[in-house]
């Protein structure tokens, strides 16, 4: 059997290629190559006839039906394992100790901060203190630059309130 | 059964018997040709309904029929192949390989005929994936995406794998009968 396409050698035994042309899905030249090769050779002719006779007998084949009572018995072993089943698994991710201790928690983060000291607004007598000393070394550093911009700077703070009264 | 998946409350027991009904005659089926024991069948068939239920937030509401006889459909395999690697010691594909033995059970023998009895000896030859996707395609008459959603495999894959597994079946059937013969 000369075969008018190299995809099937003379010698080639029948193969998934024969399914495929069965199904419909070669393109048209490997297509008519297999139907060239089942037309002409017996071995690929009684292949193409068992591939069909074995697709008919197993579609015909009858499907087995569930024994009587399959749903209740379903729901008697869900019936039966209700910590599983009570609820879609999503809504099981927190663990049931979680459950218990998360109130307790936020009752303890809550008696917690009532009793914490509130953070005053206004500043220590020590960060009066330090201010004070930074601002007399800013003066200090421009009175280095320059007498008159020193004397400037002075004339210029002069009329502000005391350093000390400063927060108070 | 269109769209009962969209219509039944996941919490309710008997709103989902009604999808377990649906789908209970095929995936009962399919249990009975992957395990050829009736009882067997119906406990795993069973099962995974109600680990269909426990997910029931998974699928509700917009889940289809077909994405969800797919997902019972994989999950009852996974069942054999789990029942069978407890069983026997073995790991996965070789578990379902080994749930069935060549000779059709006396389950099928009493129920097909002849031929009927030698394809399936056949069928029960080959390996996986290649006997699951010719039980759902040409028993279970499923679509391709199904078959690919309830094995894992992508949908370009399917028919690929499809046309083998049935060669290989070819091969195995053409075997029975002349070693009959």
């Amino acid at each position: 059997v000369n075969s008018p396409d190299l995809h099937l050698p003379d010698a080639a035994l029948p193969d998934e290629r024969l399914e495929a042309w069965l199904d419909g899905d070669l393109p048209p030249d490997e297509a008519d190559a297999v139907a060239t090769r089942v037309a002409s050779d017996a071995l690929w002719a009684e292949a193409a006839d068992t591939a069909r006779h074995l697709r008919r007998t197993l579609a015909a084949a009858p499907r087995h039906t569930a024994p009587p009572g399959f749903a209740d018995a379903v729901l008697a072993r869900l019936h039966h394992r209700p910590d599983r089943a009570a609820m879609p698994r999503r809504a099981r991710t927190m663990p049931r100790w979680l459950r218990f201790a998360a109130p307790v928690v936020l009752a303890f983060l809550v008696v917690l901060a009532t009793r914490l000291p509130h953070a005053s607004t206004a500043p220590s007598p020590e960060e009066v203190a330090e201010a004070r000393r930074q601002v007399e070394y800013a003066l200090g550093l421009l009175s280095n630059i320059g007498a008159k911009t020193g004397e400037r700077t002075a004339e210029a703070l002069a009329p502000l309130a005391p350093l000390d009264t400063l927060g108070r | 059964v269109p769209s009962l998946t969209r219509t039944v409350p996941p919490a309710s027991p008997s709103a989902f018997a009604r999808v377990v009904r649906a789908h209970q005659d095929r995936i009962y089926s399919l249990a009975v040709h992957l395990c050829g024991d009736a009882d067997d069948a119906a406990d795993l068939a069973q099962e995974a309904f109600v680990r269909l239920y426990e997910r029931a937030a998974d699928f509700w509401p917009s889940a289809s029929d077909g994405l969800l006889r797919a997902w019972l459909m994989s999950t009852v395999r996974r069942l054999v192949i789990d029942r069978h690697r407890t069983r026997h010691a073995l790991r996965d594909e070789a578990a379902l390989d080994a749930a069935r033995d060549d000779a059709p059970s006396p389950y099928e023998a009493a129920e097909a005929g002849h031929e009927r009895a030698l394809a399936f000896a056949a069928l029960n030859t080959l390996r996986e994936p290649y006997r699951s996707l010719v039980l759902l395609r040409d028993v279970e008459d499923l679509p391709y995406a199904d078959i690919g959603a309830a094995l894992d495999l992508p949908l370009s894959s399917v028919k690929v794998y499809l046309h083998r597994a049935r060669a290989m079946l070819r091969a195995a059937y053409l075997r029975r009968t002349r070693e009959l013969a």
